[in-house]
């Protein structure tokens, strides 16, 4: 064993010692990622996404005053997309009585917003659901129709104590978004800004279902909102209006958030998987560097010395796994604080749970030095190996989405890296569900890992 | 097992197979190596030098036959002879990227030394090696030389019995030569290491070794003292005169035999130029008179003479005491380094 470990910290050793490979391993990366992400997230150049929204909501009237929720989300997103004649149609909200400046209070808050979102309303969730399924839309978003009714909750106090908590139980509404998962970076940015918007709001107990796998839903937050007259409406213009910070919670305006969505979905979904790429490249390098000692002479002088064989191949195999999850750990800890210096604050892209990123990046690590031994291991010798190693990992990429090319999910789920960045994703939003994930890692890793070994010790007689 | 033999090579073969044909590169070698001794395996390239001693040192399987180290099968018990043995390469086997120290650390560990130990052992074979000033430099960054010493160091880290150096002064200058030919002797001296040599320079084997085997096509065509084998080629000194194109009687070659002392033979041949390895060459084809004497020294005036009577111009001539170039070219026809 401790020879074993010898060997595998002589590899990483010298791996992350050679600066030409730390140039390819890790700086390449996570240039490509930044230039990606600054050049679809924070360049300003506009992003076209077609998304419908069903409005069943069928509002509710409260003291001779119409209520309807759902126009006023689907009047958000017009705005977002720059449909004027949409916003004129649109349930208008009042200026903000709190706020006494008439421009800040009718000021667009998504002004500054560099997406150009096209919103189609439909009346059927159904049909709408199978329109995203074929691709018609990015997403769609189902308003039920009792959602104005839901998230007003009727008065138990007076005016006077507007935010205060109510002690009846609130009942939940639900909005529904229903994404094609095949993009989750456009539709995590639908996401974001629904979660701003239900935020804005304030209003109830909004919740945002989604039912793409990959987004799910923060838990909103739920301030009963005591409602029965036409304080309320004010209030909901408020909602609008970022200058009432008073009642936010901490939450960014929308702009901001959207802003940072998109620059941090595109360096989670894109760095995950071009971390894993180019770790793909270093699993196959580092195994073949046994046909380099045995060049250089060195592996023979290993062999003879008073060690098992089987210490050798163990020995590089584990030197090939720690170099691995070397590269992902650097490459991660690289990524944020990408991300952090182009938000101008920590920016924990990953999220915060590190034991389930850790478990991601072990099972990612395993897979990945499979695929690597078994590139080798089916390659007759080392210049096989180097032709055979980048068509593998540039399919794998491609399967993957690391070149931002979409293909069809049953593809796309035949690549490690799409399981891998997709664990990435769910982890930057807050989800830990990401069993499936790492099993289907881990079971291709132990395969490619027994069979690439197999294979690659029969190669060069162990 | 003898308890005076390090090494006991039995019938040791080994055949490769290469596109359906059986290749016997070492055909059923038998040796004894003592302790203490410095022994050089002696051959031309090709010979099947390496071969064997890839086997005994467990490099390679072999064919059939068994080698010993110490007592110990390097079959059936091969971690044990190889705590035994040392090996160094003949090519820089080290980690170019690490230092001296680097690389010394590493292979001691792969010889489970650690600690204080690992770090008295690497400060004693730098010494040895005379590196220390230099033990935290990148091996890359090293001479030819000094790459050859770090080298040996490695073979020795772990105090072997026996330490096998395979062609170690291949391609280095005479001053490393010398250095690494007078470190075998104090491995022998000093440390009282069994050593076994292995070389295609004839000057080497008879410099270094206590005994020789000559090997040649897979088999051990001689083994002995340099002073048993060149007694299989007499004591009997050679003359080799170059004369030219110039032709000559054979009446002259009976006067070298009957009037000069100590001359047992003398002959006359024409050799193409490129093929001889006579100082001086003159023409395409040289006329090359031998003559075989037991005082070749003592007889050479009274040949010149002979020869200026005769007027014939002597253009070079070479006293070639027995050697192990003679054993071999007398045992199979050719010469080490063809």
């Amino acid at each position: 064993m401790y020879q074993i470990l010898t060997i595998a910290l002589r590899d990483l050793y010298s791996t992350f010692t050679d600066r030409n490979l730390i140039i390819i391993m890790i700086a390449t990366p996570l240039l490509l990622s930044t230039i990606i992400g600054l050049a679809f997230g924070g360049g300003g150049s506009a992003q076209v996404m077609n998304i419908a929204i069903v409005n069943m909501d069928e509002g509710i009237i409260q003291q001779d005053n119409a209520l309807n929720l759902g126009e006023q989300i689907v009047s958000v997103f017009q705005n977002i997309g720059g449909d004027t004649d949409a916003n004129e149609q649109a349930l208008a909200p009042s200026p903000c009585p709190i706020n006494s400046d008439d421009e800040t209070a009718t000021a667009n808050q998504f002004g500054t917003l560099t997406l150009n979102i096209n919103v189609t309303e439909l009346d059927n969730a159904e049909d709408a659901r199978q329109a995203v399924n074929r691709g018609d839309y990015l997403a769609v978003i189902i308003i039920p129709d009792n959602f104005s009714d839901m998230t007003t909750v009727q008065p138990t106090l007076d005016l006077g104590s507007l935010f205060q908590n109510d002690a009846s139980e609130p009942q939940q509404a639900e909005l529904e978004l229903y994404a094609n998962s095949s993009d989750t970076l456009s539709a995590g940015i639908i996401k974001s800004i629904l979660d701003g918007v239900v935020n804005r709001m304030m209003a109830g107990n909004i919740v945002v279902q989604s039912t793409m796998e990959t987004l799910i839903a923060n838990p909103s937050r739920l301030i009963d909102l005591q409602s029965s007259s036409q304080e309320t409406f004010d209030v909901f213009a408020c909602a609008f209006d970022g200058t009432l910070t008073s009642i936010t919670l901490d939450q960014k305006p929308l702009d901001k958030v959207q802003e940072s969505a998109l620059f941090v979905q595109i360096v989670v979904s894109i760095g995950s998987a071009q971390a894993t790429f180019f770790a793909l490249f270093t699993a196959t390098q580092s195994i073949l560097s046994i046909y380099e000692e045995k060049k250089q002479g060195t592996f023979d002088r290993l062999t003879v010395a008073p060690i098992p064989r089987w210490y050798l191949l163990a020995g590089k195999l584990a030197g090939t796994f720690i170099t691995v999850v070397f590269q992902l750990v650097i490459l991660m800890i690289g990524l944020i604080t990408v991300a952090s210096v182009v938000q101008g604050e920590l920016t924990l892209i990953w999220g915060t749970n590190i034991v389930h990123l850790v478990i991601v990046i072990l099972g990612l690590a395993l897979s990945v030095s499979g695929v690597g031994v078994l590139v080798a291991g089916l390659a007759k010798d080392a210049q096989q190996a180097q032709i055979f190693s980048p068509i593998v990992n540039i399919l794998l990429a491609f399967m993957g989405g690391a070149f931002g090319i979409q293909v069809p999910d049953g593809i796309r789920q035949f690549s490690l890296i799409f399981w891998g960045s997709d664990a990435f994703d769910k982890l930057s939003t807050g989800n830990t569900d990401i069993a499936i994930n790492v099993i289907i890692l881990t079971i291709l890793g132990a395969i490619t890992f027994t069979i690439g070994t197999w294979l690659f010790s029969r190669r060069i007689e162990i | 097992m003898s308890t005076q033999n390090m090494v006991e090579v039995r019938d040791l073969t080994k055949v490769y197979k290469s596109e359906g044909k059986e290749i016997q590169a070492v055909k059923g070698i038998n040796l004894d190596i003592q302790k203490g001794e410095i022994f050089s395996l002696l051959g031309p390239n090709g010979a099947g030098k390496t071969t064997t001693i890839s086997m005994i040192s467990g490099l390679i399987a072999p064919t059939k036959g068994e080698a010993r180290i110490g007592g110990h099968s390097i079959l059936t018990h091969a971690l044990d002879a190889k705590r035994l043995l040392g090996v160094i390469p003949q090519e820089i086997a080290l980690y170019l990227q690490l230092s001296a120290r680097q690389n010394l650390e590493f292979f001691g560990k792969m010889y489970n030394l650690r600690g204080k130990e690992l770090a008295s052992r690497v400060d004693e074979v730098l010494e040895f090696i005379d590196l220390k000033d230099r033990q935290h430099d990148k091996v890359d960054s090293f001479s030819g030389g000094m790459k050859r010493r770090v080298n040996i160091g490695v073979g020795l880290l772990h105090r072997p019995q026996l330490i096998y150096m395979d062609e170690p002064t291949v391609g280095i200058d005479p001053q490393n030569r010398r250095r690494i030919l007078d470190t075998v002797f104090r491995l022998r001296d000093e440390y009282n290491m069994t050593v076994l040599y292995t070389t295609h320079l004839m000057e080497e084997a008879q410099e270094l070794s206590d005994r020789v085997g000559i090997i040649d096509h897979g088999k051990i065509i001689a083994l002995g003292t340099v002073g048993d084998l060149t007694l299989q080629v007499g004591e009997e000194d050679r003359l080799i005169f170059s004369i030219g194109s110039q032709t000559l009687d054979d009446a002259i070659l009976r006067r070298f035999e009957n009037d000069v002392d100590g001359v047992t033979s003398a002959s006359y041949e024409k050799v193409d130029a490129s093929q001889t390895d006579i100082t001086v060459k003159t023409g395409d084809a040289d006329g090359i008179i031998t003559v075989r004497a037991k005082r070749g020294r003592k007889a050479l005036p009274d040949i010149i003479r002979i020869a200026n009577d005769a007027n014939i111009d002597i253009l070079s001539v070479e006293v070639r005491e027995p050697d192990l170039e003679a054993v071999f070219l007398h045992l199979t026809g050719r010469a080490l380094r063809d």
